[in-house]
């Protein structure tokens, strides 16, 4: 009799719990998620933090050789970012709501995202997208692509090894061309994730990340299902680990890297989605902010934001 | 019970040196170097002869094209020769210049799709007869007529 009683009461409460916005806990809470209801992506906490990059310093003067200088990047409120590659699943329900068209399939490209040239189920990454097709989604989605820093730092995770698990290769943690056998992209989050839950930032496919705060440049990290660790060389001598280089704490200036405009989408470039903390608080109501973390509402006379924060209403 | 452990241990013990005696046999083979879509290996020197019109392998001595799927480089500076050798299939060999026509870095035999793939970074794919499969590349590898005679591989540069 006490266990009927005692039980809707679980139930009850359980279902509240479940119906409190998950964006209202803070990037750096623990367990913090947030699930886009645009395309279904789930998004983890980044929590506020620094990471030393390397970048390449102005010439100071005329024959001034190229120096490479290390640099605190900081984020001071954190972000929320994709826990997976964006899907095809994902990618289709996209097209199927604004009759998007890729920029592969405009230039009638022999390969597009829907036939890439091996078997890919809706659980695996877009691929076959340029920058301009993933500027596109992210724009409908109403998040964004992550910046090269951003992207460097949420992939380290706090980490100052090589990978994100350690300083050797381990294939329980990423997908390549190694331990794919170059067959094709595999399932999203199949691999192991990083500190903060993050699947697949090595591996599966390279990920389009903006460079500063450009619109057009862009470099890929993370490395792909394409790219073996290391292969020899024409000259026979091994190459380095190409998986580590992928995701070294190195700032790039795009202009760089000319393969990339060589090709402008590809088998293995697929893109995952960020979800910045606005720099102020924002008015709004409750039901205006959904479920969107960043947002904040009026309740008891203060502001409280998704973020954390509680302004008083004085200030 | 007692009895059934020491039995136990004995059959283990001598499994273990039965390991160690077929272990010790085939240590003294050859080691046969295997390709993957990663790695290439160099085909064994002493298996090839040049010739005037092109090139003589003579598989008796090239464990590394003994495996279907396998592939190997052939690669003489001297005579400006940059190929790639594949079993492609039994009896089936073919041979390629080993060099993108994109980037010019090598290419490695991928044989779980049957296609030649680029070392670099855009990693333009190639068929079995040169065509490219995808880009970036857009001229075909140079593709070599290949006759198996009698356990060798005659191949017309």
């Amino acid at each position: 009799m006490r266990r009927i009683l005692i039980r809707p009461l679980v139930w009850a409460g359980w279902a509240a719990l479940s119906l409190l916005p998950a964006c209202a806990a803070h990037p750096g809470s623990p367990r913090a998620a947030w699930r886009n209801p645009k395309d279904g992506m789930l998004f983890v906490g980044v929590p506020a933090g620094s990471l030393t990059v390397q970048v390449c310093a102005e010439p100071t003067g005329v024959g001034d050789p190229e120096r490479i200088v290390p640099q605190e990047v900081t984020f001071p409120r954190g972000f929320w970012l994709g826990r997976t590659e964006v899907t095809v699943g994902q990618f289709q329900r996209f097209v199927r709501e604004t009759g998007y068209v890729t920029d592969a399939e405009k230039g009638n490209n022999r390969f597009t995202w829907q036939n890439p040239g091996f078997r890919q189920q809706p659980s695996h990454p877009v691929v076959y997208v340029s920058y301009n097709d993933a500027r596109s989604y992210v724009r409908w989605a109403g998040v964004d692509v992550p910046t090269e820093a951003e992207w460097l730092y949420a992939c380290r995770a706090g980490t100052t090894t090589r990978f994100y698990w350690g300083d050797r290769r381990d294939d329980r943690y990423a997908w390549h061309r190694g331990n794919t056998l170059g067959l094709g992209t595999r399932p999203v989050a199949g691999r192991r994730p990083n500190a903060w839950g993050l699947y697949d930032m090595v591996g599966n496919a390279w990920e389009y990340c903006r460079v500063g705060d450009s619109n057009d440049g862009f470099v890929l990290r993370g490395g792909s299902w394409t790219r073996c660790p290391e292969y020899r060389m024409r000259d026979g001598t091994l190459s380095g680990d190409l998986l580590a280089e992928a995701v070294e704490p190195r700032l790039q200036p795009h202009d760089l890297h000319p393969e990339y405009a060589a090709y402008p989408w590809d088998d293995d470039r697929g893109f995952r989605c960020i979800l910045r903390m606005p720099k102020g608080p924002c008015v709004t109501t409750r039901a205006e902010s959904g479920n969107t973390p960043g947002r904040c509402w009026k309740e008891s006379g203060n502001l409280i934001c998704a973020d954390g924060r509680t302004v008083p209403r004085s200030s | 019970m007692e009895q059934g452990m020491t039995r136990r241990k004995v059959i283990g013990t001598g499994a273990l040196w039965a390991g160690c005696i077929c272990g010790c046999r085939t240590g003294g083979e050859p080691v046969v170097p295997r390709s993957s879509c990663c790695y290439t290996p160099d085909i064994e020197p002493e298996s090839v002869t040049y010739g005037r019109g092109g090139l003589t392998i003579d598989l008796r001595q090239a464990p590394s094209l003994w495996e279907v799927g396998n592939a190997a480089y052939v690669v003489n500076p001297a005579r400006s020769l940059e190929l790639i050798v594949i079993h492609a299939e039994t009896h089936r060999y073919c041979a390629l210049s080993r060099i993108c026509t994109h980037g010019e870095q090598a290419v490695s035999y991928n044989r779980d799709r049957g296609l030649l793939q680029c070392n670099s970074f855009n990693h333009s794919l190639f068929t079995l007869d040169g065509r490219v499969w995808k880009g970036p590349a857009t001229g075909p590898l140079k593709a070599y007529a290949v006759v198996f005679v009698e356990d060798a591989l005659v191949i017309s540069i």
